[in-house]
């Protein structure tokens, strides 16, 4: 059975810089079975919120608790309950994995042969066995992440905090590192990551929307898509594209709306669902090539666009 | 425990990164080395051949400090910047680290460094002729002001680093401060230099240390002076102690965001 303790209590938390109000009042809770992204625009505050949470900066006003106690007045060994992965990548390139990750035991106080026990297990959960003794200067963006995910995990992390980690990774590593991560909160780490990619956020459990400074709605992805009110699209790959196919499309209800997305075409409608068939048999018989006619459920990018009027890709 | 094992995680990582870092090694010790081979055949032909092993012996241990500050001054605060760079304190901040022992493992770092770079230097020195006569009960008191004047220079590129940001700068910087402290009173002989410049000598550590460890190597008559007295050996002292003390506090103040 699942723990649900909590284990970050944030309470108003604000923050300016030159009086510039970065963070306007934020409370969060995490508990100990959440996967939580944060999604923001450039400059929307979710770097300082998650540094504040970390306790490597200061909030002007406002608490943090980890695991019940305070971030700025606990001991230093509260910190063994925090994994920080911030943004840029902090493990030298002149050092193997293997040797990163001696640094950072040591720095925790493991014995040699505690250290070498979990690093041979880190190593084998985030698949960087081979590359260990490798130099960090050869390593991929993937790898430095997975590496710096293990070196979070030495201590008996609670909670991981990580920073925008799959910026500038392709699509599959990082399906692959959020999967790892997944793992990884399902045996019990709750996560906190920040994003401003929709994708990060498919798969958690809770997900934050931030503008400006404040956490302006929270929730399920799927209560997130609901809130929204944003229905699916039907994405149509047929040739020849042409004016005609399109007011073809157009033509099939006085709701529908018809969009060129890159190739594709998007159609959005009332009912996307009971509409396919009436495409393809339209498309069909008007003689069109169809490779593709299929639903797309909005992407939490489409939702943060719909609830905020603010691109996530974008600044804030 | 948690507090030794700290220290050595810090200096084994400093440790490694400076023996791998060829700009490092470059800027540390093939400089001194590459002064100590060619600086003779250049500046010092017309020097008799009798003076010529004290003339070398002298160039040794102006070369070991150079090293020193080198190492001290530029690669520390340089180093220290990279990881700045990296977002490595930010990451250290989340953790159970305390400050002071992640610093003294990089001090430590500059113990041993200067300590192999300096034996390589002086090794080099011996094999081209150089004569440094050194009484054992001496070696002690030489390893202690090399101690003290690490001390200090360390302080002092505590201090660049801490409010240098970018890793080049902080390095350039370091060298600037090492070149002026180098022709102000490390170069030449305390006799050779001019008048100005003679009082500064009495107020800068590393130039204390330096004819301290000179005058027991090659001594008193070549340097010209006596530095064992009362007010060089107290501004060596306090100025050392001082310099690292504010060094440790800048830098865990300013260096660390917590």
């Amino acid at each position: 059975m699942k723990t649900t303790r909590t284990v970050l209590d944030a309470r108003e938390i604000t923050k300016s810089y030159n009086g510039k109000k970065v963070l306007d009042n934020v409370s969060l809770q995490i508990r100990a079975n959440d996967f939580y992204v944060l999604m923001g625009p450039n400059g929307s505050g979710k770097s300082t919120l998650l540094s504040i949470l970390a306790g490597t900066n200061s909030a002007d006003s406002g608490f943090v608790k980890i695991l019940g106690n305070d971030i700025r007045q606990c001991k230093l060994e509260t910190r063994e309950h925090i994994g920080y992965v911030p943004q840029e990548s902090f493990c030298s390139d002149f050092l193997t994995g293997r040797e990163n990750l001696e640094y950072f035991a040591g720095l925790l106080g493991l014995t040699k042969s505690q250290a070498r026990e979990k690093i041979e297990r880190l190593l084998r959960l985030m698949n960087l066995e081979e590359e260990a003794d490798k130099r960090v200067a050869g390593y991929s963006g993937g790898m430095k992440k997975k590496l710096e995910v293990a070196t979070a995990l030495l201590s008996d992390a609670k909670i991981l905090f990580l920073d925008e980690p799959t910026t500038g990774l392709d699509p599959n590593v990082r399906k692959d590192f959020l999967d790892l991560l997944q793992g990884i909160n399902e045996q019990g780490t709750a996560v906190l990551l920040v994003t401003h990619i929709g994708e990060d956020a498919e798969s958690a459990s809770r997900v934050g929307f931030m503008m400006q400074g404040e956490i302006v709605a929270e929730g399920s992805p799927e209560q997130l898509k609901e809130m929204s009110g944003l229905k699916s699209s039907i994405i149509v790959d047929a040739s020849p594209k042409s004016d005609e196919l399109m007011l073809l499309l157009a033509s099939l209800g006085s709701d529908c709306i018809v969009a060129e997305k890159e190739t594709l075409l998007e159609l959005t409608c009332e009912d996307p669902k009971m509409m396919i068939p009436e495409i393809v048999h339209v498309l069909y018989k008007a003689g069109f090539d169809m490779r593709r006619v299929d639903s797309r459920p909005p992407s939490l990018e489409d939702v943060f666009y719909g609830l905020t009027e603010c691109p996530v890709r974008g600044e804030a | 425990m948690s507090r030794i094992s700290q220290v050595r995680a810090s200096f084994v990582r400093s440790m490694r990164i400076f023996l791998r870092d060829k700009a490092i090694i470059g800027s540390s010790v093939l400089i001194p080395v590459f002064f100590l081979i060619v600086l003779p055949l250049v500046l010092f032909q017309d020097v008799p051949i009798e003076f010529m092993p004290a003339v070398k012996g002298f160039l040794v241990i102006a070369m070991v400090t150079l090293l020193i500050m080198s190492t001290a001054m530029s690669n520390l605060p340089g180093s220290i910047a990279a990881d700045r760079d990296d977002d490595l304190y930010s990451k250290l901040s989340s953790m159970p680290v305390n400050p002071l022992y992640e610093c003294m493992g990089r001090i430590v770092t500059v113990f041993v460094f200067s300590a192999i770079g300096s034996m390589i230097v002086i090794a080099l020195g011996l094999a081209l002729g150089a004569v440094l006569v050194v009484k054992t009960i001496d070696l002690l008191l030489i390893l202690g002001i090399a101690s003290v004047v690490i001390l200090f220079v360390s302080g002092l590129g505590l201090v660049i680093a801490s409010f240098v940001k970018s890793e080049s700068a902080a390095a350039h910087i370091g060298v600037a401060i090492v070149l002026v402290n180098y022709f102000i009173g490390i170069a030449f002989p305390y006799r050779d230099l001019p008048e100005l410049l003679k009082p500064m000598v009495h107020v800068n550590p590393v130039c204390i240390g330096n004819n301290m460890i000179a005058v027991l190597t090659v001594g008193e008559e070549f340097l010209g002076y006596n530095p064992f007295n009362f007010m060089d050996a107290t501004v060596l002292l306090l100025l050392a102690a001082l310099m690292f003390t504010i060094g440790l506090y800048i830098y865990s103040r300013y260096c660390w965001r917590r």
